[in-house]
């Protein structure tokens, strides 16, 4: 890979005006698997919300906004995904309502979910931004700054919806 | 530190980091204003602000010279948006504030260097929670991506009233989860702060 790499720094060094230009290579690119796993992350705090409002049937109102901030986010990343894997009308497509998936634990997929279970959440997720913002690329990382705003003010914002 | 540095005021680096520095300087002149017209638990929360802005112009400084840069020294006054006379101007130029801050924050958390996105992810994150601190509302899913900056811009011309309550959006039981800065102690305005315009 990195031979690889090496080599399409040099043909892009040498022959700039060259008409070939390398296509995307075939092996992942770590920004596709970056964004594949926020965009995983996502969903995860978008089905969240979905479980805290069936549980919390009163406080639904008050949580379907925090909710559909991620959503946004959620759109925001899948259109920065490349096309490489699938149809390309991510940004098109409004974002499932993605019910809990089979593959979370029982325990953690049936569990009522609490108000504080969110802002231990949204904690993590803007805790975690920087640290991704590492090894995104400059636009990613920009967005992946204001999410992570987004996400700190959801944990003082919460705050408020519990009782 | 990934890229090499190119000279003293030739990285695009250095140009960002100017160009933050700069909106800090003009955060910190605001918020001496904010603190002038604030009293009780909003002055508490001016000086925190300000505090905190103070500590990463510091901050930006130090960056700068250590990179080879002249950090630029604040403008000797400057124009805010709307005259701020009452508690409720105040709240407003200080949510306005820490909106710029975090669109300036979002430029530098694009560069190159892996430290300067740590520090603006942090620091975007800690504007964002203090202008909801200063006023309990969320709008865009995106701060600091354009559209909070084009409230702005329309809230230059006018001063229309908002619908919000005007005497006291602060909400006292808001935990500060992630603004640490405690560096200055007293929230008097460096310059003398005329209201501007």
């Amino acid at each position: 890979m990195l031979g690889s790499a090496a080599a399409a720094g040099l043909a892009a060094a040498g022959c700039s005006s060259g008409p070939r230009r390398p296509a995307a290579p075939a092996s992942p690119d770590p920004q596709a698997v970056l964004l594949t796993s926020l965009i995983a992350g996502k969903e995860q705090l978008v089905s969240l919300y979905g479980r805290a409002a069936a549980a919390l049937p009163d406080r639904a109102a008050a949580l379907e906004p925090f909710r559909q901030r991620h959503v946004a986010h959620l759109q925001a990343l899948r259109v920065l995904l490349p096309a490489a894997n699938g149809t390309g009308t991510f940004p098109a497509s409004p974002a499932p309502p993605s019910p809990p998936s089979s593959s979370a634990s029982p325990a953690e997929g049936r569990s009522a979910v609490s108000v504080q279970a969110l802002r231990d959440a949204e904690r993590r997720a803007a805790s975690a931004r920087p640290a991704q913002m590492a090894a995104a690329s400059p636009a990613l990382s920009q967005l992946l700054a204001s999410i992570g705003a987004c996400e700190a003010v959801h944990v003082v914002a919460l705050g408020r919806v519990r009782d | 530190m990934t890229e090499s540095p190119t000279g003293p005021t030739g990285s695009p680096a250095d140009d960002v980091l100017g160009r933050v520095l700069s909106a800090e300087h003009a955060a910190v002149f605001a918020y001496g204003v904010i603190g002038g017209k604030t009293s009780g638990a909003l002055l508490r929360r001016a000086m925190a602000g300000f505090d905190a802005h103070r500590a990463r112009r510091d901050q930006l400084r130090a960056f700068i010279t250590e990179r080879g840069g002249t950090p630029a020294e604040p403008g000797p006054t400057y124009r805010l948006p709307f005259e701020v006379r009452k508690p409720a101007d105040a709240v407003r130029l200080a949510v306005l504030v820490e909106q710029r801050m975090i669109t300036a924050y979002l430029e530098l958390a694009a560069d190159p260097d892996p430290g300067l996105r740590r520090i603006a992810a942090l620091t975007a994150q800690e504007c964002a929670t203090r202008a909801y601190g200063w006023q309990p509302k969320i709008g865009d899913p995106f701060p600091g991506m354009g559209r909070d900056g084009a409230d702005f811009d329309a809230a230059i011309p006018t001063q229309e009233a908002e619908s919000s309550a005007p005497d006291s959006p602060v909400v006292d039981s808001s935990e500060s989860d992630v603004s640490a800065e405690t560096s200055g102690q007293e929230a008097q305005p460096e310059p003398s702060a005329p209201d501007g315009q």
